[in-house]
Formats: structure tokens, sequence, C-alpha cells
């Protein structure tokens, strides 16, 4: 097991979220979390990464995770796509050359080339959701969290996504996922939860 | 991976409309300052150090409204240490202070070589430069220090924490004003920043001596590094 939900509550303004949740997530498990919304989908993720506090139980990580998360707002910034994108490559540890590689084959790739020295500020949503997914896939991560990853995006760069998410997958790597789509669920993930009332149910 | 996050956290600042006013502010408390002259060595210091402290709190306030909670959960997931992102905080503030500091040394000595060595009552000696320097770093630090004490994630309301910040800043300089005009006793005022005791350490000296320089930057630093620990710990605590 990777990482362990053992009885976990969250409240907002006295409305239950979740109610004494225990779940188990395994190395290379791919899940979906779906629901209404408000349902808890992000705040669950972001308790899973530690982000959040839970008001009762804890999550247990057997290890140090590298986590990394594709939120389901960017935020807009003043830097451009690239200084950002270069700035998450420092951090992840690259080279230089590699963060220019990279930052040009995956922005190639989600068709965002010509956006690239553009203030995020005047970027479209898609588009700025775009660099949401390409800071996150810079180098490859333990755990990717993805949070409604698709909105907003065009469909050929849906099918990027998709693709790059499964050969991540094919590497080991652990993807929870919040999400709506049933086209994205059924492409990218092998367990589906739905969280209702404070409970979480397979599907 | 900490000077990755400071030039990180200095780019994002640089290219936001917040940098030009604390600037220009700076620049005109320096030569308003050194316009009146002569002026007692210590004295112009010693005020330079609260405008310099009043001008931090600004920049940090104005640092603060930058920070957005999802760059920062995606930083903090990144680099997978919270006490590290703070910490890069820190690092960032004391530099934007250190520079703040250069500007307002630097500025005093230049006047005064293009008037002739006429700006100060006496000849500034190298021990000037180096005691001023960090009086007036460990004051910028303190006011960065208070700017940044009530982010969003501590104080929800934005007007409640600017306007409680302000109030904390005037009481910090007022502070000795306060308590000799007002029967109020001194330990209802012992939490505030400590700025107006700089007036009370150096008085009108016409040196900076090393002890008192000493203890005032002890005091302002310390008192800095005690709310910036306090925050880290908030925001620890709290989460998102």
């Amino acid at each position: 097991m990777l990482i362990s939900i053992e009885k976990i509550s969250k409240y907002y303004d006295y409305k239950t979220v979740f109610n004494q949740i225990d779940l188990p997530i395994y190395e290379n498990q791919s899940i979906a979390f779906i629901g209404h919304n408000g349902c808890g989908k992000s705040t669950l993720l972001k308790v899973i990464a530690h982000l959040v506090k839970p008001d009762g139980g804890k999550v247990v990580h057997q290890k140090k995770l590298l986590f990394h998360y594709v939120p389901e707002h960017f935020p807009k910034m003043n830097l451009t796509a690239r200084q950002y994108l270069e700035a998450m490559g420092k951090m992840d540890g690259l080279m230089a050359t590699e963060i220019k590689d990279r930052i040009n084959r995956l922005c190639g790739e989600f068709f965002m080339k010509e956006m690239i020295s553009t203030p995020m500020k005047h970027l479209s949503k898609g588009t700025l959701q775009k660099v949401g997914v390409v800071q996150a896939l810079m180098v490859t991560p333990q755990v990717l969290l993805l949070d409604e990853p698709l909105s907003g995006q065009d469909m050929d760069s849906q099918g990027v996504f998709i693709e790059k998410v499964n050969q991540l997958r094919e590497q080991g790597v652990t993807v929870l996922m919040a999400c709506h789509e049933q086209h994205l669920v059924d492409q990218v993930s092998d367990t589906v939860y739905r969280i209702e009332k404070g409970r979480i149910l397979e599907c | 991976m900490l000077k990755e996050l400071v030039k990180y956290r200095f780019k994002q600042y640089i290219k936001t409309s917040k940098v030009a006013m604390p600037l220009l502010a700076l620049v005109a408390v320096q030569y308003v300052l050194y316009t009146m002259i002569p002026v007692g060595v210590v004295e112009s210091f010693v005020l330079s150090s609260i405008y310099v402290f009043l001008i931090m709190v600004w920049v940090s306030l104005g640092v603060s409204e930058l920070e957005d909670p999802v760059s920062e959960q995606i930083m903090i997931l990144r680099i997978q240490s919270e006490g590290k992102f703070y910490f890069s905080q820190i690092l960032f503030l004391a530099a934007l202070s250190a520079a703040a500091a250069f500007l307002s040394v630097l500025a005093p000595v230049f006047i005064n070589l293009v008037n002739h060595n006429q700006v100060f009552t006496r000849s500034l000696i190298p021990a000037d430069i180096i005691s001023s320097y960090l009086l007036l770093w460990a004051s910028a630090f303190l006011g960065s220090s208070l700017g940044g004490f009530f982010p969003a994630r501590i104080m929800k309301d934005r007007k409640s924490a600017i306007l409680l910040t302000i109030l904390i800043t005037i009481i910090s300089v007022a502070k000795g004003s306060i308590l000799d005009t007002l029967p109020l006793p001194a330990i209802l005022l012992c939490f505030i920043p400590p700025m107006s005791e700089v007036f009370t350490i150096f008085g009108l000296d016409e040196y900076f001596q090393i002890g008192k320089v000493v203890l005032g930057v002890v005091v302002l630093f310390g008192y800095g590094c005690v709310m910036v620990v306090i925050k880290i710990r908030l925001l620890i605590k709290n989460k998102f």
C-alpha cells in the first residue's frame, strides 16, 4: 500500500463532507473520484496530499512521496508560461538544456508554443489549464493529482493529455483524479469511487 | 532549491506593479531627509530606519496580496516541504530588506559626496556605514515581518488584516510617545514591534556605539524572527 486513508472526516460549516472514510491506495493504481459538484472530490485530493487537514482521522504515506498537482483553476500570473515552467523545471532539479527541451516538446504537443511568451494573465482558461498540465509533467512524479484536468482544453489537447497520463501509468505513477468527464474516467482510471453524502462508494 | 524558490519569488514580484511605488517612496524619503543639511549622522540614520520600516511594511503587504493558494500548493508538493517553502519567503523578504537598507545607506553617502561632505555635521567614518546598514536592515526586516504577518490564510478578511497591520505599525513607531502621553501601563504595549525603542536606544548620540548597535539590531531582528516563526507555525498548522 502506498497511501492509507484512515477514518477521515471533514466538515465545512457544519456540513459533513466525509464521514470516517477508509481507503487504501496502492502503487500504480489509477483512481477516479466522481460525484456532484461540492461533494468533496477536490478536498479529498488535498487531504490525501496533506494540503488540507482533516477534522478527524489521518492519511498515512508509506514513504516520502513526490506529488504533482494539476489544479482545476490554474492561477493567472504576471510571469510568462515559459518563465513559470523554467522556474518549475529548476525546482525539479533539471538542467537548463533539459528544461528547454521539455518545455518545447510538451508545449508543442499541447499546441501552445505560440502562447509560451505571453504573460499568463493574458492566457485563455484552456491555455492556462495546459500550463497547469505541462508543469506537472516536467518530471515524473510518484503520485499525480488531477483536479478536473480537462476543463477548458480543446479536443486534440485532451487526447494528448490522456496519452500522457497513460504513459505515466506504464511508468508506475499512481494517478488520483477528481473528474466529471466519463470518457476521461474510462480511459485513464482502473478504479472509480463515487463520493456521496459523506461516504465513498466503489462503482 | 531554496535559491530557486527565492529567485522565483523575486521574478514574480518584480513583474508586478507593486514594486514602483515603494521604491519611489524610498528614494523620495532619502532625498527629503538629506535636503535640510547639515544633519546629525546617528540621528538621520535612526530617522531613516523608521521610514525604511514603514516602507517595508507596505512592500510586505503587497507581497502578501500576491500569494495564491493554488500556486503555493503546487510548489509545496513539488519541493516536498512546507518548511522550506515558507523559509524561502523569509529569505526573499530578508533580501528585499537588505536591498532597501543598501539604497538607504548609499543615497546619503552619494548625496554627501556630491555636496562636498557638507550633508552631515561631521565626517562619515566606516563604522557609521556598517552600523547604519545593520540598523536599517534590521528595521526593514522587522517591517517586512509585520507587513506579512496576516496573510489571507491567517486572516481571511483582507480589509481587517490591512487595517490591523496599519494600526500596529503606527503604534510600534509611536509607542514611546503614547506611553509618555497616556497613563497606560507599559506592559499593554510590550507585544507591539519595538520600532520606537530605536529612538530610546540611540537618543541623540553623536557616534554609533557598538554595544547599542548590537542591542538595536538584536532586538529588531529578534522580534522580526519571532513574528516570522509564529506565522509559519500558524500556516503549517492551519494548512489550506
